[in-house]
């Protein structure tokens, strides 16, 4: 290494001697080149300042010429002067450059110079002639004068051009000189390109030396790393195995640890040791818990334990550590102990003493065990034992307990109410004997099985004779008793007097079976509907009347039978009854039978209410298909009888109406006329009510339900008949608070009114007083017409809606009547879901009044 | 009132027939009458049209409603409004011939010749103004 190290300097020292000779040699070649340079412009400017002579001294000589030319000699002789001053100054000047040329040169030049100044001298001497010929107008001198300066011009002329030779000489000269120079550099210019070549072949050389040094270094760094890397490798085996040995050990006696600590902590046991010389205390993590601490976060000492006792154990656990610590003997001591957070724990501790090794006792150790939750619950037990007992001793069920022979051993004071006895007169007895006969020999079949299967029984009646000759029904229940081995020891069980139920029982089922007999015999359909459900019972009369399967149905099949027609009346007059607080409901409507066709039933049922809600009806449907067929076909009888005799009636009213208005007729026919048309329009209203009566009756009527203004049809009637009032002279008064409109046919309703105003116009004596009342109750319009009329017989009153029906007054008294409007005015005011009543006094008066739902909705239909 | 208007009155009863002619022609009415369906048909089908027909439902041959339906599908009676004296009061009869088209619908019984004449001319002065 230290070779290469010294060769490198070496080589160092050689490559900046070549490159600085090189750079000399560089050096003096540009010199040289400079030099050339310099010599060439020199010469050049020598040249040129030749010239310049050449110029002056033609100048000069043409100033001769022209004084030839012209005469003016002052002049000419000035100009000549000055041209020959210039020259004499180029001259000089070029004197003076070429003194500074090294001697050899200087000797090519100088003479030559001297021949031009010479040569100039020689001539202004000339040219002075001339001027002075000139001046002495002697014109051959003067002429003779110029040709020698003429001549001496020539020469200088010759002088400069030998000089340009000369110059160019010169230079020729000095070049060759640099030339020369050039070539004794040449061997230089060799020895450096020889010294460049070595150079680059020894810095070749050190370089691959250099490398194959470094190459043998990286090699031997290689080799020694991969050994290093071994040897690492090797190391860091070891010190895993030595780690994993450590960490194995570590985990045994962490677990050894851990599963100590669990082992306490699941005992709830810690362990403690006490030296007392030292006093020093140590506690396992489970004894810190033990004492209602954290693990570590007290430090244990004895005072800190006295101090969580509770007071008053303190002396007596000093008193057994005194003990202890005296005789060296085990102890145990049970105490509280009262945790930072207040909570009182039952602890027992075990302890021994630890001996010095003169025997005499340094200290105690030991455990302490936690039993709050075992101390707890053993008094639980203790008092749901109490309760327990106190239960079976006040309970109204027999409790008992019998020995294998059966004989009580055992008996709570419920046997007194139950059976009469008190249970000492029947504990130690066999108390089969009160068993009726006829069970025990059932029961006593029965007991090997149950004493063998172990098993309980439940439910079981029998009778039981009291003290006092009755019979109690009691229902048992009841388990053998097996000892720890097994074996049998004896009965343990309970009795319920169910005398009560047992009658009640026997009561219901003769009801039942009266019931079912009476359903049997009847031909009506019996239906019993438990409201809150929705269900429907029905005796098999449902499946003889009708057709369909008798037992229990909802509700909805029920009304899925109804006629569509009837259906929403049917259910909503039903849910109105339901509502309400009324006791029996009735109704009318088509059943489907099981064939498809139609029934008309009539419906009945009572309510029976609990708190006011409905809970149960029962009733019975008949069917009525063949009453309301006979009604049909009376109603269509009706109706066809009376369309056929409105076409007579009607050719009669028209046929009186033409004769009223014939001409020319005499006052007593025309009378007659008149009455005869009186009497026709009677007839007709006779029959367009028979035939609203049958409509009504029929039940096919759809009454249109619409919003009626009871007040305008009030006024609009009273109108129509201000003339039959006025002939009467009564006074009629009509009041009204303003009433919501009512619901029903208008037009009916109109009649209604027409009706009963105009009974009361008619059968109240002439002057009389009629009052027309219109007002509103809640959702009520109640519509009444009063008078001071004949007023209606007690005994007529109720029957006074019927058909046809006229008190026996009003007949007497030749009033028209049919007795039909009554019965169609209720009717009507029925199917509109009102009601119709009459207040009257005979002599004194009647009031008549209805009342009609307000109108909710328009367009109800009933 | 129009002098020229024409009645055709379709009615099977002799007395109703002829105190409704009477009157009507007293009033000034030009009268037609048939004695049943079929006669009334025919005649309503006829020019010169009526300007109002009075059509009795319960009648032999064809029943009124038939004729009412007969008179509304053909275009030469399409237009001529119809009322029906009829004797029954039964809704039904009432809603199937209103739907019908019939322009009235009244039960004889209870209408006066002087009420019939009254909505003869309404119908007849309506129709003119078509």
């Amino acid at each position: 290494m230290m070779r290469l190290h010294r060769l490198y300097y070496v080589l160092a020292l050689f490559n900046a001697i070549t490159v600085a000779a090189s750079l000399y040699l560089g050096h003096e070649m540009i010199q040289i080149i400079k030099s050339s340079v310099a010599i060439y412009r020199e010469t050049q400017q020598r040249l040129g300042r030749y010239s310049e002579l050449g110029r002056r001294a033609q100048e000069a000589n043409a100033v001769i010429n022209a004084t030839f030319a012209d005469g003016s000699i002052e002049a000419h002789e000035r100009d000549f002067d000055a041209a020959r001053r210039e020259f004499e100054a180029a001259l000089q000047v070029e004197r003076e450059e070429t003194a500074r040329l090294p001697a050899e040169d200087r000797q090519m030049l100088g003479p030559t110079l001297d021949e031009i100044a010479d040569g100039m001298a020689q001539m202004t001497v000339g040219v002075h002639e001339v001027f002075r010929h000139l001046r002495a107008h002697s014109l051959p001198e003067a002429t003779r004068a110029m040709v020698a300066a003429d001549r001496h011009y020539g020469r200088i002329t010759i002088a400069l051009r030998r000089m340009r030779g000369d110059a160019v000489d010169l230079q020729a000269h000095v070049l060759d000189r640099q030339e020369q120079d050039a070539n004794d550099r040449r061997w230089n210019e060799l020895a450096i390109a020889l010294a460049v070549l070595v150079m680059v072949m020894a810095t070749g050389f050190y370089g691959q030396q250099v490398s194959k040094r470094l190459r043998r270094d990286e090699h031997e760094r290689t080799e020694y790393f991969t050994a290093l890397e071994g040897v690492q490798e090797a190391l860091r085996e070891q010190a895993g195995e030595l780690e994993r040995r450590v960490e194995q050990r570590t985990g045994e006696l962490a677990t050894a640890n851990r599963q100590m600590a669990e082992a306490q902590q699941l005992a709830n046991i810690g362990s403690w040791s006490w030296h007392v010389r030292s006093g020093l205390v140590t506690w396992s993590d489970q004894q810190y818990r033990v004492m209602g601490f954290e693990p570590g976060s007290v430090t244990p000492s004895y005072e800190l334990y006295m101090k969580a006792l509770h007071p008053d154990d303190r002396d007596k656990v000093q008193a057994v550590v005194d003990r202890a610590m005296e005789n060296g003997e085990p102890f145990e001591v049970l105490q509280r102990v009262i945790g930072p957070e207040g909570r009182t724990r039952h602890v027992e501790t075990r302890g021994q003493a630890t001996r010095r090794p003169d025997g005499q006792v340094s200290g105690l150790t030991g455990t302490s065990q936690d039993i709050t939750v075992a101390h707890n619950a053993e008094r639980a037990r203790r008092a749901a034992e109490e309760q327990f007992r106190a239960y079976v001793e006040n309970t109204a069920e027999w409790v008992w307990a019998l020995d294998p022979r059966g004989f009580l051993t055992y008996s709570n004071r419920a046997v007194f109410d139950i059976l009469g006895y008190e249970p000492e007169e029947l504990i130690g007895k066999d108390v089969r004997p009160l068993v009726e006969p006829k069970a025990r020999a059932a029961t006593e079949r029965l007991l090997p099985e149950v004493i063998a299967g172990r098993q309980r029984w439940n439910g079981i009646v029998r009778r039981f004779l009291h003290k006092n000759g009755e019979w109690r029904y009691l229902e048992s229940s009841g388990m053998p008793v097996l000892d720890d081995t097994g074996r049998f020891v004896g009965f343990r069980g309970a009795e319920r007097d169910i005398t009560g139920r047992k009658l009640a029982e026997e009561a219901l089922r003769r009801s039942e079976e009266r019931f079912q007999l009476a359903a049997s015999a009847t031909n009506d359909v019996i239906w019993d509907f438990d409201v809150p459900t929705g269900a429907i019972w029905r005796n098999e009369g449902m499946r003889r009347l009708f057709g369909h399967a008798d037992g229990v149905q909802q509700m909805e099949g029920w009304e899925a039978l109804l006629h569509p027609d009837e259906r929403a009346g049917v259910r909503a007059r039903l849910d109105t009854f339901l509502a309400s607080d009324r006791e029996t409901w009735t109704d009318e409507y088509r059943l489907r039978r099981g064939d498809g066709s139609y029934a008309w039933v009539l419906d009945r049922g009572i309510a029976v209410r609990a708190d006011g809600k409905p809970v149960r009806m029962i009733g019975s449907m008949i069917d009525i298909s063949d009453r309301k067929e006979a009604e049909r076909m009376k109603s269509d009888f009706v109706s066809f009888v009376s369309h056929q005799l409105r076409t007579p009636l009607a050719g009669m009213n028209w046929m009186l109406e033409l004769a009223a208005e014939a001409e020319h007729l005499p006052a007593q026919a025309r009378d007659y006329i008149g009455e005869a048309r009186e009497s026709a329009a009677r007839l007709s209203t006779l029959v367009n009510d028979l035939l609203d009566i049958a409509r009504l009756e029929s039940g096919r009527t759809m009454m249109a339900h619409h919003a009626v203004r009871l007040d305008e049809v009030t006024r609009s009637v009273l109108r129509e008949m201000q003339t039959v009032i006025d002939d009467k002279h009564h006074r009629v008064t009509y009041e009204t608070a303003g009433a919501a409109p009512a619901l029903g046919d208008e037009q009916m309703l109109r009649q209604v009114i027409a009706n009963l105003l105009s009974n009361a116009i008619k059968y109240t004596p002439d002057g009389g007083r009629i009052d027309v009342r219109l007002t509103q109750r809640k959702d009520l319009v109640e519509w009444s017409v009063s008078d001071n009329g004949m007023g209606i017989p007690r005994a007529a009153q109720g029957r006074l809606f019927e058909k046809f029906y006229r008190a026996d007054n009003a007949i007497s008294k030749e009033a028209e009547g049919t007795g039909l409007g009554l019965h169609l005015v209720r009717l009507v005011v029925e199917h509109a879901g009102g009601q119709i009543w009459c207040d009257s006094e005979e002599g004194e008066g009647s009031r008549f009044t209805f009342t009609l739902p307000v109108a909710q909705q328009e367009g109800v239909r009933a | 009132m129009s002098a020229t208007a024409r009645v055709l009155l379709v009615e099977d009863d002799k007395f109703l027939r002829r105190a409704c002619e009477a009157s009507l022609r007293q009033k000034g009415f030009l009268v037609t009458t048939a004695n049943d369906g079929e006669e009334g048909l025919r005649l309503a089908r006829a020019a010169p049209y009526a300007d109002v027909i009075l059509l009795d439902l319960l009648m032999p041959k064809l029943p009124g409603i038939e004729v009412l339906r007969a008179l509304k599908s053909q275009p030469e009676t399409k237009s001529i409004p119809v009322l029906i004296l009829s004797n029954s009061s039964r809704e039904d009869d009432k809603q199937a011939a209103m739907q019908l088209g019939a322009a009235g619908y009244y039960v004889k019984a209870n209408l006066s010749l002087r009420e019939l004449a009254v909505q003869v001319d309404q119908l007849v002065q309506q129709h003119e103004a078509h």
